[in-house]
């Protein structure tokens, strides 16, 4: 489980546009690394405070983690990496899937949609009944 | 332990990454540990510093990764692979041409 610390580092270099995969492993290595560490510690007698405030110092600051996966373009997002084709492609792209938004849609909120239908039904079924009895009494008065 | 980073350090880190990794596959800790090992902790890496070297060059084709459960925990290995080793005989190269340089420069009379 990630500590509060990483899930911080993780949301910035997200927002600064690094992949999403390298950012996921990078946290989860860094969480490793850093049990690791706190269990060496204890090995060495420090207590389990002690021991996790030495693992953060030695894994380093949120600043100097971050600054590490900026400084490679080559972990960023193509998007953020080729950022004049991303804004040639992509509105191409969003124009191109449009039409297959309410498909999506559907697929997504599939359950819903089924409920929303057999609601449907059921209230035509209803009304068509009562239109039914309606009909018989007006017939038959 | 030795102090970390200083700007002369860049490219130090792959050189001994690739190196260690040419021996067999490891995982961060491991390496960080390795690093301090070999180098008789004369070079100390800030430890979190390592993931983004390993991801880079695991992106430029020269490492590749997997996962292994280990001690119920789940370990990303790193293994060289053929156009890693090629990079670290040319950064070996590099290094011993910039050693060589130094070398003689030291030992060279002062003019000063």
């Amino acid at each position: 489980m990630p500590r509060p610390h990483f899930d911080r580092l993780r949301d910035h270099l997200l927002q600064s546009g690094v992949a999403s995969r390298h950012v996921i492993r990078f946290v989860s290595e860094l969480s490793d690394h850093h049990e690791d560490l706190e269990d060496e510690a204890m090995q060495y007698g420090l207590c389990p405070e002690s021991a996790s405030t030495q693992a953060s110092d030695r894994i380093g600051s949120d600043r100097v983690l971050a600054a590490g996966m900026l400084n490679r373009p080559e972990l960023k997002c193509w998007f953020h990496r080729y950022p004049r084709l991303a804004s040639l492609l992509l509105p191409v792209a969003y124009v191109a899937i449009l039409p297959l938004a309410p498909v999506f849609a559907g697929i997504t909120n599939a359950t819903a949609i089924v409920r929303w239908c057999a609601c449907l039904m059921l209230s035509a079924v209803i009304t068509a009944a009562m239109l039914l009895v309606m009909h018989f009494s007006i017939a038959l008065s | 332990m030795g102090q970390t980073n200083p700007p002369f350090m860049s490219g130090v880190p792959e050189l001994l990454l690739l190196r260690l990794l040419a021996q067999r596959e490891m995982y961060g800790y491991e390496l960080v540990k390795s690093i301090r090992l070999v180098t008789d902790e004369a070079i100390s890496l800030g430890e979190g510093v390592i993931y983004p070297v390993l991801h880079g060059l695991e992106r430029n084709g020269a490492l590749k990764s997997k996962r292994k459960a280990v001690g119920g925990r789940t370990r990303v290995y790193y293994s060289l692979t053929a156009k890693g080793k090629r990079r670290l005989e040319r950064l070996q190269q590099d290094w011993n041409r910039i050693q060589s340089g130094i070398n003689a420069s030291l030992d060279a009379p002062s003019h000063a």
